[in-house]
C-alpha cells in the first residue's frame, strides 16, 4: 500500500516527507563534542535512530493519523515536522503555517490569566499579537471559562488549562494542525465539543495530523494512519487496518478467560421482563434533579417543559455508573403548559467523540403517553439498557409532539435538555467481554455437524 | 538573526518587562523592590566609604568622592555580570519552550539581555539622583553614558550567547562561570584605583575588555571628562566583535542545541 492517497494528493501535497532521519548523537564523554567540532574525522559518538527514512504526504482536507507504541519516534517526527527539531536525513515541505498542540501551553505563565497568556503565546508562536486580539471574544466563549478566563492560571484546573489552549489552537487558523494526547485531558463535554470542532477544520479544509494512543478516535477522524515502530514506519494506509495491526502486534488481543466462566450476569437479566420500578414520587426525583445542576442548555417551544429528572440504577440508587448490559431508569416529570395530543418523551445518547449512539422516545417503543391539558403533570419512566462498550457518555432529554408536517419521523420540540451526564459505562476486565464494538446487535446462533 | 528575531519583539518586549515585574511577585512592594535594592546598595557604600572607611581619590575633594567613584564603576560591573550570567543560563531555563516551539534560539539571551538593560537604566538613574543629593552636579558629558552602557550591554550579550550555547552542551561552564567572574571583578580596577597598581600590571590592564567600559564611565562621572573617540572605537569592536563571536557559534551549533536540551 502507497503512502500517498492518489485522490489527494492529486492536487499538490500541502504536506511532504521524503526519508526523513533523525539521529541523535550520544557521547560517552561530552568532551568528545568538542573534540568533535575541531577534527570531525573520527567518530567519537553512538548514534541512536529515532527515525529511519519516513516518507509520506498528505493532501488538503486530509487527517493522517499516527500511532505507535511508546518511543517509536512519534513525537520526533512532530517535532521535525513543526520546525522545533532538524532532520539528520530527508526533506519535508510543509504549505502554509503548522501549529501543533504540543506547543500550547507551553508558552503559558502561571502568573499571567487566560487573556494575558493568548496574546503571550501567539507572541511566542510568531503571529502578530492584532491577530488575536480581534479572535479573543470568540476564543473566550469557546473555552467556556467564564471568570477565570481574567484569573492567573495558576488557579486553572488542568482540564481548564486545556481548554485555553485548544481555544486558541483553533482559533489561529493554522493550515496544519498536529494534535497530541494533550486532547484527552478535558472532561467529556470539552472532549466532544473539541471533536467537533476538529470534524469542522478538517471538512473546511485543514489538514491534520493526529497522534494518539485513543485507537477509537484515531480510526474515527482519520482515513489513513501511519504505524511507527522503532522509529521506522511499520504499515501506512486505511487507519482501520492500522488500528489491527497495531494491537495484532502489540499483544493487547483481549484475553480469552476460560470456557466456563460465565458472560455477564446482565446477560441473562436481559431477558427479564423489565421490573416495574416502583414509581418514586415528584419530591423523590426533584431531590435527586440532573436538570439544575449538570445541564448546560436547554431549547424548545416549550408547550411541555421538563421539570425534573433524575437516574436510578435497577436497585433504585441514585448514580449514572452502570455495568454493560446493565440498566438504568430514568425518571422525567414532564409539564405541560398547554393542551398536547400524543407527547412524547425521549432521550439522545453520545460517545466520547460526540456520536450519537441511540435515540428514543415512548413513541418509538411504541408507547403511547396519555395526552396532556394545561398544569399537567405526568412522570415518565425510561429504562435503558446499555449494550454499549465500555466508556462516558453524555445524554439529552427531550419531549416533543408529533410535527404537523415532515412524516411519522418528525417531531416538534418542545423542551430538550443538552449534554447531562456523564454515564459512566463499566466492564470487568476479568471477565468475557459479551461483544466488542459500539453496540451490541442481536444475534443469534446455530449449528450443526453437516450429514455426509 | 536580527530579522528573525524581530517578529518576536512584542514576545521579547513583554516578557523582558515582565522579568522586571514578576521577580518580586507576590511581595506587597512588587515592582518597587527593583528600585529598592540598588538604592540601598548605592546608599551603603556611600555611608561605609564617606564615613566609616573614609577614603580618598585625588582630584575629587568631596567626602563622598570614593563613593561615587566605586559606584561609578561596580553599577556598570553589576549589569554587565548579570547579563552574561543570565544569557548563558537562557537556553537551559528556557529548554521547555525550545523543546516545544520553532522559536529562534537568540530570543531568549535578547529578552535577557533586554531585562538586565533595563534593571541596569533603573540603578544608573537612582545613582544619578543620589549624586545630585550629595552635591556632585552632573556635567554635560553625563550623555555619553547611556552610549557606553549600551555599549557594555552589547558585550555582556555577545558573550552570554557564546557561553549560553557551550552551556547547553557543558553544563559546567555555568558554574564556573560563577567563579571566574569574581576573579574578574578583582582584577578590575572598581574597588580601587588604577594608579595603586604596579606597573606590569597597570599594562596588563589593557588585556582586560571589561576595564576599557569601567574607565569610561568612572571617567563620566566622578571627572565629567568626555571619552576619547577612540576608547569609543575599541569598546565599539569589543561589542561588536562579541557579538558576532556569538551569533557565529550559535549558527554553528543550532542544529544540536536541541538535541541535548
Amino acid at each position: 500500500m502507497s503512502c500517498s492517497r492518489r485522490d489527494f494528493v492529486a492536487m499538490e501535497p500541502v504536506i511532504s516527507a521524503k526519508d526523513l532521519s533523525k539521529a541523535f548523537k550520544i557521547y560517552s564523554n561530552p568532551w568528545h563534542r568538542a573534540l568533535d567540532w575541531v577534527d570531525s574525522g573520527k567518530k567519537r559518538y553512538q548514534e541512536f535512530w529515532a527515525l529511519k527514512d519516513i516518507s509520506f504526504e498528505m493532501g488538503r482536507g486530509e487527517c493522517l493519523g499516527v500511532i505507535g507504541p511508546n518511543g517509536a519516534g512519534k513525537t520526533t517526527l512532530l517535532k521535525i515536522l513543526t520546525g522545533v527539531l532538524d532532520p539528520t536525513a530527508g526533506v519535508f515541505q510543509v504549505q502554509g503555517k503548522v501549529l501543533s498542540l504540543l506547543e500550547l501551553g507551553t508558552g503559558f505563565n502561571v502568573e499571567l490569566t487566560g487573556r494575558q497568556n493568548l496574546i503571550n503565546s501567539a507572541c511566542l508562536l510568531g503571529f502578530e499579537a492584532r491577530l488575536i486580539e480581534e479572535r479573543m471574544p470568540e476564543i473566550e466563549s469557546f473555552a467556556e471559562l467564564g471568570d477565570f478566563f481574567d484569573r492567573p492560571i495558576k488557579l486553572y484546573s488542568s482540564g481548564m488549562y486545556v481548554r485555553l489552549a485548544f481555544s486558541m489552537f483553533v482559533f489561529m487558523e493554522p493550515e496544519v494542525l498536529i494534535i497530541d494526547e494533550a486532547l484527552s485531558v478535558g472532561d467529556i463535554f470539552f472532549q466532544q465539543k473539541s471533536f467537533s470542532k476538529m470534524r469542522e477544520m478538517i471538512s473546511g479544509g485543514n489538514t491534520c495530523i493526529f497522534v494518539s494512543h485513543d485507537m477509537a478516535a484515531v480510526q474515527h477522524l482519520c482515513q489513513r494512519a501511519i504505524l511507527l515502530r522503532h522509529g521506522a514506519i511499520e504499515f501506512c494506509g486505511d487507519s482501520v487496518e492500522a488500528v489491527s495491526r497495531y494491537y495484532g502486534a502489540t499483544g493487547l488481543r483481549s484475553i480469552c478467560p476460560p470456557h466456563d466462566q460465565a458472560p455477564f450476569d446482565g446477560a441473562e437479566s436481559a431477558v427479564e421482563a423489565p421490573k416495574p420500578d416502583g414509581g418514586l414520587k415528584p419530591a423523590e426525583i426533584m431531590a435527586r434533579n440532573i436538570l439544575g445542576n449538570g445541564c448546560r442548555h436547554n431549547h424548545g417551544a416549550g408547550g411541555l417543559l421538563l421539570i425534573g429528572a433524575c437516574v436510578t440504577d435497577l436497585g433504585g440508587h441514585p448514580g449514572m455508573n452502570v455495568s454493560v448490559l446493565e440498566r438504568l431508569s430514568f425518571h422525567v416529570i414532564v409539564r405541560a403548559t398547554s393542551a398536547i395530543i400524543d407527547p412524547n418523551c425521549g432521550i439522545h445518547l453520545y460517545d466520547r467523540l460526540g456520536n450519537l449512539v441511540f435515540a428514543g422516545g415512548a413513541k418509538q417503543s411504541g408507547h403511547r403517553l396519555p395526552d396532556m391539558s394545561p398544569g399537567q403533570e405526568l412522570v415518565v419512566v425510561l429504562t435503558v439498557q446499555f449494550n454499549v462498550q465500555p466508556g462516558e457518555y453524555t445524554f439529552s432529554l427531550g419531549a416533543a409532539e408529533p410535527s404537523a408536517v415532515g412524516g411519522p419521523n418528525a417531531g416538534f420540540l418542545h423542551d430538550r435538555h443538552e449534554l447531562l451526564g456523564p454515564i459512566v459505562v463499566t466492564a470487568d476486565p476479568g471477565r468475557l467481554l459479551p461483544f466488542h464494538g459500539i453496540a451490541q446487535l442481536p444475534m443469534t446462533f446455530s449449528h450443526y455437524i453437516p450429514a455426509e | 538573526m536580527i530579522l528573525s528575531s524581530w517578529t518576536y519583539r512584542r514576545f521579547i518586549w513583554e516578557n523582558a518587562w515582565r522579568d522586571l515585574w514578576f521577580r518580586y511577585v507576590g511581595s506587597a512592594m512588587g515592582f518597587l523592590w527593583n528600585a529598592i535594592h540598588p538604592l540601598f546598595q548605592i546608599l551603603l557604600y556611600t555611608l561605609v566609604f564617606s564615613h566609616l572607611i573614609p577614603a580618598r581619590i585625588p582630584n575629587l575633594s568631596s567626602g563622598f568622592g570614593f563613593a561615587i567613584y566605586l559606584c561609578s564603576g561596580l553599577i556598570p560591573w553589576m549589569g554587565f555580570s548579570e547579563t552574561v550570567t543570565r544569557c548563558t543560563g537562557s537556553f537551559i531555563a528556557n529548554a521547555n519552550y525550545l523543546k516545544k516551539v520553532s522559536i529562534p534560539e537568540q530570543v531568549f539571551v535578547i529578552q535577557n539581555a533586554s531585562s538586565c538593560f533595563m534593571n541596569l537604566a533603573i540603578s544608573v538613574a537612582l545613582f544619578i539622583v543620589v549624586c545630585i543629593f550629595l552635591g556632585h552636579s552632573p556635567a554635560l558629558s553625563w550623555l555619553a553614558l547611556p552610549l557606553v552602557l549600551l555599549l557594555l550591554q552589547g558585550f555582556g550579550f555577545g558573550l552570554g550567547l557564546f557561553l549560553g550555547v557551550m552551556n547547553t552542551f557543558f553544563r559546567d561552564i555555568s558554574q564556573a562561570l560563577t567563579l571566574f567572574l569574581q576573579l574578574w571583578f578583582w582584577v578590575t580596577p572598581i574597588v580601587y584605583v588604577e594608579s595603586i597598581l604596579p606597573e606590569w600590571a597597570r599594562s596588563m590592564l589593557y588585556l582586560n575588555p571589561v576595564f576599557y567600559f569601567v574607565r569610561a564611565s568612572q571617567n563620566i562621572i566622578v571627572e565629567g571628562a568626555w571619552p576619547h573617540w577612540s576608547s569609543f572605537a575599541i569598546m565599539f569592536c569589543i561589542a561588536a566583535g562579541f557579538s558576532i563571536l556569538g551569533y557565529l557559534t550559535l549558527i554553528r551549533l543550532r542544529s544540536e542545541i536541541r538535541d541535548v536540551l
